[in-house]
């Protein structure tokens, strides 16, 4: 998987030297650009009904220290790395214990058919009881891999460790979650 | 329902839940989907959990554009000051650095040649004591004897290593580098940086 690459919009590295030229503009095409993944993932992290806080703190911590910013790394893989470590914090700070996320009524299984959509209801939140129920590596591995389709090279950038390690996570992630809802 | 043991196989499978998979790769999965129960109730959980996670939350990228507008902007405000503070430190500083230096060569300059005067004209005896200063005490009261004269000599150089009564210019090589060697020490501890003036600036990661 490689950098997000638009027909006819400039590369993140593009509106990156920009921005440090102090075009402002630059900043909110690449916020426009990384925030909706960078949503998804803080979402599916646990932070449910702060995600946009969250998503935020995720870009000013990021354009507040740019300078540090590696051009060999990819700007999404670094998003996602101070996203992670937010939610980690705030984890940490809650001291919050495994629960069940409550889901609100515009879950994307929704259906006109009321059978068919209380089955969908139920079968996101077992998949989102299951998922809490694997460690936080685990869950950040298992959503980049699934939701995101990232490599598990991109993946080990994020979570800190090899390509070998992401992949082991991923499967056991896989088995867990599958042994859970088979409960 | 026994488990596939083919990790590379269950690899690709959010890639095909995503449509991502192509050519001989596709195949190969899509022959070993047709007999491997495992995989395919594994490729419908990634479906499914690709629905659920998939869903974008609703965020206000305007907002946080702007936040990170006003964040940039005070940050590139403080260290605009922080860059105004180091340029006034520098002039600040760099004055008195000039008036210490001409102050250290007149110093060193007047000290050298009292020290070259006092040698020429007290040269001390070998064996006698050190002594920091030689002071003319005032002669006792009472009969006045007639000092010994003391023969004219000569001025002479005498025992004084540097022999100078004019200004640094008037000193040898090797004591002028000793001299510019102390200068240069001193302008080296003014060269150290000072303490961040905005720590706001420090650790905001």
């Amino acid at each position: 998987m490689t950098e997000p690459t638009r027909d006819g919009e400039p590369s993140d590295a593009a509106l990156i030297a920009r921005w440090r030229g102090g075009d402002e503009r630059a900043a909110t095409i690449l916020v426009e650009r990384h925030a909706p993944a960078v949503s998804r993932f803080v979402a599916s992290m646990g932070e449910r009904g702060e995600v946009e806080e969250v998503v935020q703190d995720t870009f000013v911590r990021a354009f507040g220290s740019l300078d540090r910013f590696r051009e060999a790394s990819s700007l999404r893989t670094w998003l996602f790395s101070i996203a992670r470590n937010l939610c980690r914090d705030r984890a940490r700070a809650n001291r919050r214990a495994p629960t069940v996320v409550a889901i609100d009524d515009t879950h994307l299984l929704s259906s006109s058919d009321p059978l068919s959509a209380a089955v969908a209801t139920e079968t996101e939140s077992r998949l989102r009881a299951a998922m809490e129920r694997l460690t936080e590596t685990q869950r950040a591995v298992f959503t980049l891999r699934v939701a995101e389709g990232w490599s598990y090279r991109e993946i080990a950038d994020v979570v800190e460790t090899t390509e070998g390690a992401a992949r082991v996570h991923y499967h056991n992630a896989v088995r867990l979650v599958k042994e859970y809802l088979d409960e | 329902m026994s488990e596939c043991t083919k990790l590379e196989m269950k690899d690709l499978l959010p890639d095909l839940a995503r449509g991502a998979l192509a050519g001989p790769a596709l195949a190969a999965l899509e022959d070993h989907l047709a007999t491997c129960a495992s995989c395919r109730a594994e490729l419908e959980l990634v479906r499914t959990a690709q629905m659920v996670l998939g869903v974008t939350p609703s965020v206000d990228t305007a907002r946080i554009a702007a936040a990170v507008g006003r964040s940039s902007g005070i940050r590139r405000d403080a260290t605009a000051a922080v860059a105004q503070a180091r340029r006034r430190r520098t002039w600040t500083v760099a004055a008195p650095r000039r008036v210490w230096l001409a102050a250290a060569s007149i110093v060193a300059a007047v000290g050298v040649s009292v020290i070259a005067s006092n040698t020429t004209r007290n040269p001390v005896e070998p064996g006698a004591a050190p002594t920091v200063a030689q002071v003319e005490q005032p002669s006792p009261p009472g009969p006045t004897t007639p000092e010994p004269t003391r023969p004219a000599t000569p001025p002479s150089v005498g025992r004084a290593e540097l022999v100078m009564a004019g200004g640094v210019s008037d000193l040898a090589d090797s004591d002028l580098e000793s001299l510019l060697q102390v200068l240069d020490d001193v302008d080296t501890e003014l060269d150290v940086e000072p303490a961040v003036l905005l720590p706001v600036l420090e650790g905001d990661v």
